[in-house]
Parts: C-alpha cells; sequence; structure tokens
C-alpha cells in the first residue's frame, strides 16, 4: 500500500483507512476475512475515511435548486442575526396579544393568524401583499415599523420591486410565509431554551 | 504578484462550519455548494426509488435543518458531512413515515407486537454497548459496518466506491458483522446456575 497519492503528497489518515478497506476486501478470497491491520482509528477519523470515500457520489444540481437552497439558507442565517434581546422582546409582545387583536390589526382572519403562529401559512389563499403582510405582522409585534420594514425587506428574496405589487407570484408568497415560518421557529427556540 | 485565494478553495470544512456559526453570510453560500452536490448524490444511493423532485426537496430539508441546528453541531464527535447525512436519513425516515399509502395496508397485516417496547433508555443502552463493540473491532470491521448499517448503502454502491467487487463487499460486512456477534456474545454474563431458561 502507498503511501503517498498519485501527485507524490503523503496521504491523509482518512486515505490510507479507505486504502486499508479496499485492500482487505481485494484480499478477502484468499485468507478468512481476517482483518490484517491494528490500526487504530477515532469515530472523527472513520467519518473522515467515510467521507473520503463518498467523495465520488457528489452530482451535479439544478441551477434553480442551488439558487432557492442558497436563498433559504440565506435568511436562516437572517433570522439568527436577530439578537437575543430582539427576540425576546418580539415574544413578550406575542404573549400581551390576543389573536382577536391580532386578527384585527392585520386585517385577517383569526383562523389566518392561527396559520401565520405555526408557520403554517396559506398567503397564496388571502389576497395580500407579502411583504406588506410580514410588514404588519412585525410591526404588530411591538417592532418599530422602520426596522420592521427593513428587516423584511433584507429576509425577503431580493427580487426587484415589481414582483412584491399585486402581480406576485405564489414563490414570492411561498418566500414570505417561509419567512415568517423561520422567524416563528426561532422565537420558538428561544422559548424554548427560557422555560428550560 | 500572488493570486488573492477564493475564499472556497482555503476555506476547509471546519473553518466553514465556524464561519457559518458566526453568520458569515458567504459561508451560507458555500455550504450549498460545497455540500448540496453531496447530499443529492447520497441520497440517489439511498433511495434510489424516490422522485429527484422529492430527493432535492429532502435535501433542501436537510440543509435547512443543518443550519438551523449548526449550534449542536460537535466537530469532536463526528465531521460536518456525517452529521448532514445523519440529518438525511432522518428526514428520509420521517417522509417515509408520511408517504406510506394508508390504502395499501391489507386488512389484518398490521402485526401487534407481542414484547412490550424496550424504554427509550433501554434502547439508549444497547446503542452504547453496540457503539463500545464496535469500537473493538479493527478499523476495516467498523468501516464496512458504517458503510452498510448507518449509512444505508447497498453492497453495490460500496463497491463502486471503493472501486472492488460487490460479491467481495458482500462477504466482508458478513464476516464483520460476525465478528461483532462474537465479541456481543462473549461480554453476555454467565447465566447463574439454576436459574430459569
Amino acid at each position: 500500500m502507498t503511501s503517498h497519492d498519485s501527485e507524490g503528497a503523503p496521504k491523509t489518515k482518512a486515505e490510507r483507512l479507505a486504502d486499508l478497506l479496499r485492500a482487505e476486501i481485494q484480499n478477502e478470497h484468499l485468507g478468512d476475512g481476517e482483518p490484517v491491520s491494528g490500526e487504530r482509528a477515532t469515530n472523527r477519523e472513520l467519518d473522515d475515511a467515510i467521507d473520503a470515500l463518498l467523495r465520488s457520489i457528489e452530482v451535479p444540481v439544478r441551477r434553480d435548486f442551488q439558487v432557492q437552497l442558497t436563498q433559504r439558507v440565506r435568511s436562516l442565517m437572517e433570522v439568527r442575526r436577530w439578537t437575543l434581546p430582539q427576540l425576546l422582546e418580539i415574544r413578550r409582545a406575542v404573549s400581551s396579544v390576543s389573536r382577536a387583536q391580532l386578527a384585527e390589526q392585520l386585517k385577517i382572519s383569526e383562523s389566518e393568524v392561527g396559520a401565520l403562529e405555526t408557520g403554517a401559512i396559506p398567503l397564496w389563499k388571502a389576497p395580500l401583499d407579502p411583504v406588506g403582510l410580514a410588514v404588519r405582522w412585525i410591526k404588530s409585534l411591538g417592532v418599530d415599523a422602520a426596522q420592521a420594514k427593513r428587516a423584511t425587506l433584507r429576509l425577503l428574496p431580493r427580487a426587484p420591486a415589481p414582483a412584491f405589487s399585486s402581480t406576485a407570484s405564489t414563490r414570492d408568497y411561498e418566500e414570505a410565509a417561509n419567512f415568517v415560518r423561520l422567524l416563528t421557529e426561532s422565537l420558538d427556540q428561544i422559548m424554548n431554551v427560557e422555560g428550560s | 504578484m500572488s493570486q488573492p485565494l477564493n475564499r472556497g478553495e482555503w476555506m476547509n470544512d471546519d473553518e466553514l462550519i465556524q464561519a457559518l456559526i458566526n453568520g458569515d453570510e458567504a459561508a451560507g453560500v458555500f455550504l450549498v455548494s460545497r455540500f448540496a452536490p453531496r447530499a443529492l448524490g447520497y441520497c440517489r444511493l439511498i433511495a434510489p426509488d424516490v422522485s429527484e423532485t422529492d430527493r432535492e426537496l429532502l435535501c433542501e430539508k436537510a440543509v435547512e435543518t443543518a443550519v438551523d441546528k449548526i449550534d449542536h453541531f460537535d466537530s469532536t464527535r463526528g465531521s460536518f458531512p456525517a452529521w448532514l447525512r445523519g440529518i438525511l436519513r432522518n428526514e428520509l425516515r420521517a417522509w417515509r413515515r408520511k408517504s406510506i399509502p394508508v390504502t395499501d395496508i391489507p386488512e389484518g397485516g398490521i402485526s401487534v407486537p407481542t414484547n412490550e417496547r424496550a424504554s427509550d433508555q433501554e434502547d439508549l443502552r444497547a446503542e452504547e454497548v453496540v457503539s463500545e463493540l464496535l469500537g473493538q473491532l479493527a478499523v476495516s470491521d467498523q468501516l464496512i459496518i458504517r458503510l452498510r448499517d448507518l449509512e444505508g448503502l447497498s453492497y453495490g454502491s460500496i463497491a463502486d466506491a471503493l472501486g472492488v467487487n460487490e460479491a467481495a463487499c458482500r462477504q466482508r460486512h458478513k464476516r464483520a458483522v460476525e465478528r461483532l456477534k462474537d465479541l456481543a456474545d462473549s461480554r453476555q454474563t454467565p447465566r447463574p446456575k439454576g436459574g430459569s431458561q
């Protein structure tokens, strides 16, 4: 077994472990299958060896898929930037507002508020502008309107303004729903931490 | 003058994860470009019966979950790709549970378990024991068992990844499992004399 790769660089432990397994399998028919090496490895080193073996399974991904996933990851990271005091403040505001009051403030039905709270928002069924709804929702939680608008526009995809007009697509509504879902999940996580 | 390094080239996995935890937006972009192709490839191997659209959805959910729970990732316990594959397997299990068509279950087709289900604590103990026993096996035995039983790869996929014969893979795995069973048997405490069978 060589201790260097094809370009002459020393092999990593992960690569050596993968080689070891490969060699033992290739020699399987020669003996009784007893492992020949006394090498030891940590869990992390075993993981790395498997990662090295599985690197060959990479497949090209669709451009649309990659763009959409990147946007979702960006949104998630944006939500992570909300500070703990900000999130706690929002959560307190949520606690002090009843569903009926929130529904009145948002000019939507109570059941839609319920859907907002759980993140399962059928926005595409409601004749609402996603940015407007998100801004109104955050504003109703006691956050300054300008701050709410900035946060919303940051969280929503950086699409050209016309996309958020009355002709907004289903995708725009889905993105807005995704934003609210992420924020709601963050709030829930904070509450779990707070309650533990 | 030397060329500036592309961040995607110099950043290893651990640095990338730390950047992600620190809120570096570029890290999110690199995360997707680095791991989405691997996650999708892995998903094709473990879920060949699932449509490509659903596999993309599963990968999307797994990456989202990984980013969301990134603070819980512990690099001393394993690598990030292994952690992501674990999340993906959980997403696949959840998806399969949801996707079971109820109408396909034949009348009387569900067997009622006769024994009481082991408690979570017993499950945890069993996991610890298996994990401890696995650690006593040779490295190559541990690798083949992990690839087949933890990562859920078929013998064909393992053979492809290693560039070896599928039958030899099957045989090597069988022997590794036998050695694990031997270890488990030798570990069992002897029954007290006169005890019930």
